[in-house]
């Protein structure tokens, strides 16, 4: 079994998500479905292909450690669901 | 049954770039929060990554120096976790493909054996934020961004070392080779060096590995070798008594010098890592690793090994002042002009440094340069002031910015010399305490060092303390073994 | 007396020119048509905002600004964009509730390339939630119809985008494209749209969600308007490590161009089975005049297709797992709950802040990349896709450029395939190949069925060939345009 009840919740904690318990089941089915027609790239040989990651096929793309502009404090706070003191406001880390 | 310690480090290192590992957001330590952010280092929807040359740069040169295998390839890949300080909630680390491979540092101990560290891996990653709690224990957590995206170079050593003592030797050979490189100044109260330990114990001479214990929080040198020793024995005991310990991760309480596990449940992670596609790889050639092998700084080690030759400093000597890059360049300043490396050295070593450790300043802020420090020699070795009076004005020198010179005229300190004027002094003093004089004339030589004393009490301190004992010995006569 | 809403960016430029007419006059004839439409008993829904006071103030800006509008390219016709692009000072809400009321503090490097050449945004477009989706049915903002039978679907998940385009909602569009995006909706509304070679448009500001599939493009009512559009938004981008760098041609001159000996090939694997019947002929009878015009038709193999879905499924959710994780009502965007626990705190906010499709996407890529399933799944995958881009590869050292249908099917009924996402993904099968490649692909219309629905042509050309794209495309919109 591919993915069963606890792999969904495993994997929904993981994303910081919560499910109903029919939407875990209905999850699961569909899940399961989409993973059993993964399967279809067990045909290939890929024993000596390399991965791609970038089509383009570019490296060493960087830029000069010179400054550039910030956001205004002011920014910050208006994008902010809550604010105080300057600073982005979270309940309590333990 | 003996035990032995088996100690790993994991040590972050800021690195000193003038912006951000991926954004030209500035690093400044200690601007207000939430100032130095942008789209890429606040993880807004949109916004794209692009390295810093400078941080690859010097992430080489960090590895060189720790002599690891620099990787002619590698790349970025997501760290993903949850976290309020993490804005994109992944960091953007090193996992596959590090840039530097394994490496080893030595230690260097005090009179002792050296000895190899090995480094597993170093690896460029960007930081998080700052985390505030509120005073109130049911407040909410505040967080500032502006550290979000700070080059970090994480160093991860292999179990290799055995004591507390190393533990504390390796990380100062870490802090010099990161101050010679100019890649940090690690200093710990600015968060540009954080550590966190892993420690397991096992039967002495065996090879297998005991249960891991991590231990975070620690927020200096010190605390680090503390938390070792209180790990050490608090293992000890339990392995002593037959209890299994278990993986665990603990804080170092600096209030109890003691470590304690730690209160929230540690989640099981599963980091999830993938190459971000966001940026592309790494790519060097041989000749690039190598002309910036040949761009390296003298490092600790070497200019450890040339202090002792050239200038005949002794190991010890040498090891303190190389110590920190600036203590080495200063020194190296003042003999360039003041040819008495071994005088040099002491003074640095005993009133600069005590000066400093008082104000808790750095050698960098000391308002006495090289050639200051010269022209307080000159004055003393010509007899205008005596050994002790110096230190006086060099104490004022350090405080005020003055120049020699200028203290001792302004204070009148030149050292009393003239025989005369001297002689009269003595005669003084042997006037008022014939009691003492009959002492001394009756055997007790330390009642001779009183005499003196009251000479220079006299003159402030000016007199020339030779001359008095000269002419204390003339009018009293007796032993030439005398301290002033 | 119709609208400047129903003309061409070629139509108006002059006119604007001129100072015939004014952006506020094209604007205001648009809003006029968005608000008629709204009074229908079944809206079209293609905007999620069409704030008059920001275009208001956007024209205003751009009046201000160098070079002068009439000398630019697009010289101040308004173009809508898709709600997953950040127009600063507006809500760019990717059709979410977690960024319902999200303003962008910034633009996105297309918007502000676009802005420069003379073209405002106006108005942002509705679309499947975060980019996910191909019937734009997956958007908090409401389904969106497709304007030759609004009890269909428009495609996805630019869905909004095509749609306002063929409805003279709009005069053209940026949109986006990670499977098929652009191409499916345009297939599907019987417009023109064309998402280019992977990295000749900046994906700074395009709210990510496979990154290294992800491209913006455009949606038009011709080609020659496509063609302007991309023009003026492509180029590289120091802001995005990913851009191309390689010039960008004037593409607007290879429109009208002839194609005698353009060698097209047709591949095998695109005609098989679940191709319906009336969209094969309608390609067929593309590819008749585009050999007509001079085209040399031979038929290919890309022996890989039938990999394809399953690579880009578990290649584009990994990313979009990864990518949407930083949605968490913390920094921006909704916190819909007050809580002391910070767990608590993500858990709600994401998962009120996502819709159903989402949230089984960033399942299924978290799964795929969690501790035991990264071979199994994302690396194969990322191998797969070799396969699938030297497939291409080969392909072209034979033909210039590959003709293919858009989608194996019309647009279908609203609703009905919601319960199947399978299904769904089944049907970008066409699509998907093209941005595992990175290659350039449009879709052209090519008549309808019959039914009236339209049916799309596909293009695809090697990298950075987007010249040979916007000739053979022009060349076949005027062989049905004569239709």
């Amino acid at each position: 079994m591919k993915i069963d009840k606890t792999t969904i919740d495993w994997v929904a904690e993981l994303a910081r998500i919560n499910l109903s318990p029919e939407e875990k089941r209905e999850m699961e089915i569909q899940l399961a479905r989409i993973l059993d027609y993964m399967d279809v790239l067990n045909e290939l040989d890929l024993e000596d292909v390399e991965p791609t990651a970038h089509t383009l096929g570019y490296t060493n793309v960087m830029r000069k450690d010179e400054q550039g502009k910030s956001f205004d404090v002011g920014v910050v706070e208006k994008l902010a669901p809550k604010w105080g003191n300057g600073h982005v406001i979270v309940p309590r880390i333990v | 049954m003996q035990y032995e310690a088996v100690i790993g480090l994991e040590i972050h290192v800021q690195i000193n770039t003038r912006t951000k590992t991926f954004c030209r957001c500035s690093t400044e330590f200690g601007a207000p929060p939430n100032t130095h952010t942008c789209p890429v280092c606040l993880g807004l929807p949109g916004a794209l990554p692009v390295l810093n040359e400078e941080v690859i740069k010097k992430g080489i040169t960090a590895g060189l120096a720790l002599n690891c295998r620099v990787a002619k390839y590698s790349i970025f890949a997501r760290k993903n976790y949850f976290y309020p300080d993490l804005p994109k909630a992944y960091q953007i680390s090193q996992y596959a493909l590090p840039i530097n491979g394994p490496g080893r540092v030595k230690l260097v101990r005090p009179g002792g054996k050296e000895k190899w560290i090995g480094i597993t891996r170093a690896h460029l990653e960007e930081d998080a934020g700052k985390l505030v709690h509120d005073e109130a224990p049911r407040g909410p957590s505040y967080v500032d961004f502006n550290r979000c995206g700070v080059p970090l170079l994480e160093i991860v050593t292999e179990p290799d070392i055995r004591t507390p003592d190393d533990a504390y030797l390796f990380l100062t050979a870490i802090k010099e080779i990161m101050q010679y490189t100019g890649v940090s100044e690690c200093n710990m109260e600015k968060g540009e060096l954080r550590v966190d330990v892993n420690i397991s114990m096992r039967e002495a001479g065996k090879d297998s590995y005991g249960v891991k214990q991590e231990i975070k929080n620690m927020n200096s040198f010190a605390n680090v070798k503390r938390a070792l020793e209180y790990e050490i024995k608090r293992q000890t005991r339990l392995l002593r008594s037959g209890e299994v310990l278990t993986q665990q991760t603990r804080l170092f309480d600096p209030n109890k010098n003691a470590t304690v596990p730690m209160r929230t449940k540690e989640e099981a992670h599963d980091y999830r890592y993938f190459p971000d596609p966001d940026l592309v790889p790494v790519v060097l050639t041989s000749e690039e690793i190598s002309m910036l092998r040949e761009e390296l700084p003298e490092l600790p080690d070497r200019r450890r090994k040339r202090f002792v030759e050239e200038y005949n400093l002794t190991e010890y000597d040498a090891v303190n002042i190389c110590s920190s890059l600036s203590t080495a360049n200063y020194f190296e300043e003042a003999v360039r002009d003041y040819k008495q490396p071994k005088k040099i050295a002491n003074w640095i070593l005993t009133e600069l440094l005590r000066y400093l450790n008082e104000q808790k300043i750095d050698i960098d802020q000391c308002l006495v340069t090289p050639a200051m420090l010269k022209e307080l020699f000159d004055i003393m070795d010509s007899g205008v002031i005596s050994g002790k009076i110096g230190k006086d004005v060099f104490t004022e020198m350090m405080s005020s910015g003055k120049r020699a010179g200028a203290i001792v005229e302004q204070k009148g300190l030149k050292q009393v010399s003239d025989t005369g004027k001297l002689e009269g002094v003595v005669d003084e003093v042997l006037s008022e305490h014939g009691n003492v004089v009959a002492d001394y004339l009756g055997g007790k030589q330390k009642a001779f060092g009183f005499l003196v004393g009251q000479v220079m009490k006299k003159t402030k301190g000016k007199a020339n303390p030779k001359l008095v004992n000269e002419l204390l010995n003339q009018k009293i006569g007796g032993s030439d073994d005398l301290e002033q | 007396m119709s609208g400047l809403n129903t003309e061409t960016i070629a139509s108006l430029r002059e006119p604007l020119r001129k100072g015939d007419i004014d952006t506020f006059d094209i604007v205001n004839d648009i809003k006029r048509a968005i608000d008629q439409d709204a009074q229908h008993v079944q809206p079209l829904n293609a905007y999620i905002r069409f704030d008059m006071d920001l275009i208001g103030r956007e024209i205003e800006e751009s009046k201000a600004r160098q070079p002068a509008l009439r000398d630019t390219l697009l010289g101040g016709v308004p173009i809508a964009v898709k709600d997953l692009i950040n127009v600063m000072g507006g809500t760019t809400t990717c059709a979410s509730n977690i960024l319902r009321e999200y303003v962008s503090p910034y633009d996105a490097t297309a918007v502000q390339n676009m802005k420069r050449c003379g073209g405002i945004p106006a108005g942002k477009l509705n679309m499947d939630e975060f980019g996910r989706g191909s019937s734009n049915e997956n958007s908090a903002f409401g389904v969106v119809g497709n304007p030759f039978n609004r009890s269909k679907i428009p495609g996805g998940s630019s869905g909004g985008a095509a749609c306002a385009v063929a409805a003279d909602l709009a005069i053209a569009a940026l949109g986006s494209d990670t499977g098929g995006s652009i191409r499916q909706p345009a297939s599907m509304c019987g417009v023109f749209g064309i998402k280019p070679t992977y990295g000749r448009v900046s994906r700074y500001g395009l709210v990510a969600y496979a990154s290294s599939l992800d491209q913006i493009g455009t949606s038009a009512k011709t080609v020659a308007d496509g063609a302007l559009l991309l023009e003026a938004i492509s180029g590289h981008d120091v802001c995005d490590s990913t851009s191309a760098r390689e010039a960008v041609p004037r593409f607007s001159e290879y429109v009208g161009r002839e194609i005698k000996g353009l060698r097209i090939g047709i591949p095998d694997e695109y005609f098989g089975e679940g191709l319906d019947e009336e969209v094969r002929n309608c390609i067929h009878r593309g590819i008749k005049v585009l050999e007509e015009a001079g085209a040399r038709i031979r038929k290919i193999s890309l022996k890989y297709t039938r990999y394809a879905i399953a690579t880009y499924y578990i290649i584009a959710t990994a990313e979009a797992s990864s990518n949407l994780a930083r949605f968490d009502g913390i920094r921006y965007g909704t916190r819909s709950v007050e809580t002391d626990d910070l767990i608590d705190l993500y858990h709600e906010n994401r998962s009120k802040g996502f819709g159903e499709e989402v949230k089984r996407r960033i399942l299924l890529g978290t799964f795929t990349l969690s501790s035991g399933y990264y071979d199994a799944y994302y690396l194969k995958a990322q191998k797969a896709r070799t396969l699938v881009q030297r497939d291409f590869h080969d392909a072209f050292r034979e033909v210039d450029l590959i003709v293919t249908p858009v989608s194996p099917i019309p647009a279908w009924d609203i609703g009905v395939m919601v319960d199947d996402p399978l299904q769904m993904y089944l049907a970008d099968v066409y699509t998907v190949p093209v941005n595992l490649a990175g290659l350039p692909g449009a879709s052209v219309p090519c008549g309808r069925t019959a039914d009236g629905l339209p049916v799309g042509l596909q293009l695809i050309a090697p990298l950075f060939r987007e010249d040979e794209i916007f000739r053979a495309a022009s060349v076949v919109e005027e062989g049905f345009d004569a239709v």
